[in-house]
């Protein structure tokens, strides 16, 4: 036997919209919420120390201590010179992607462009999906950091100013637990 | 434009700094490297990017050049005065200002 109800809208008590767990709907693995930081400009640094990149940050509040967050990083950069950058996913002021017990998850090195004017370049991409699991109901801040051994790296463009640039976005899921 | 980081390091080579939106005011600095004003950093940008404009017709020479593999044989079958012919044109073609 099927069943049907139809309403305009659902409210809680107070006169609030009602959250999907309100409802009962957080079955485990849905999408509760979604948080996204776009960034498109671009991002130069010299540091030998984690520094944030700007605008590479997100905040989301778990409804469930529960709950997990699916993290989604996706960086486009490059270095100058024979360097590397290193980039760090931190939630809060802890990471939390480690390689191999390293604090990193990314090593970019460069390859030389051309033999005959010696120029180096690097850039790539880097891509990580992270499920982490915060066990707070609490605002909850995820960034990116980034750091290099030598020389200027940087995030969106490439080595020379006018020849390539990129996007870069964190996006934040709460997944039900 | 030439870059701000560029124009800090050009002023301090071991500067520790970062810089988001190619944004003066926009300038972190790290690892107790004492600040350069924005003043001067805009002009070591000015001076960094007149010097780049300067040299225009040099980056022109040099992407019409033949390879140096082309060079030689251009100096074989046709000689010094043959080969200085050929650089010749270019180097008139891109006059220095």
């Amino acid at each position: 036997m099927t069943s049907l109800i139809k309403v305009d809208a659902i409210q809680k008590l107070n006169g609030s919209v009602p959250k999907a767990s309100d409802l009962g709907l957080n079955v485990a693995g849905n999408v509760l919420q979604v948080v996204q930081a776009f960034k498109n400009d671009v991002f130069s640094t010299t540091s030998t120390s984690y520094v944030d990149v700007t605008g590479m940050s997100a905040t989301i509040t778990p409804s469930s201590s529960s709950n997990k967050i699916l993290v989604q990083l996706r960086t486009t950069q490059a270095m100058d010179g024979n360097n590397k950058i290193t980039t760090n996913l931190v939630r809060g002021s802890t990471t939390i992607a480690n390689a191999n017990g390293k604090t990193y998850f990314s090593n970019m090195y460069p390859s030389r462009e051309s033999l005959d004017t010696n120029i180096y370049v690097a850039r790539g991409s880097t891509h990580l999906d992270f499920l982490d699991t915060p066990s707070t109901t609490s605002s909850t801040t995820y960034k990116l950091q980034v750091l290099v051994d030598s020389g200027t790296g940087y995030i969106n463009r490439g080595k020379d100013n006018d020849i390539f640039r990129g996007v870069s976005s964190i996006t934040l899921m709460e997944i039900a637990g | 434009m030439t870059d701000i980081i560029k124009s800090i390091l050009a002023i301090n080579p071991n500067a520790e700094v970062s810089v988001n939106g190619e944004d003066v005011k926009e300038i972190t600095w790290h690892n107790g490297t004492t600040p350069i004003s924005e003043a001067d950093i805009l002009a070591k940008q000015a001076e960094l990017q007149a010097d780049y404009d300067a040299k225009e017709y040099q980056r022109k020479r040099a992407s019409e050049y033949p390879s140096i593999a082309d060079q030689l044989d251009d100096l074989y079958h046709n000689g010094i005065d043959g080969w200085k012919e050929t650089i010749k044109a270019i180097k008139d073609k891109h006059p220095k200002e």
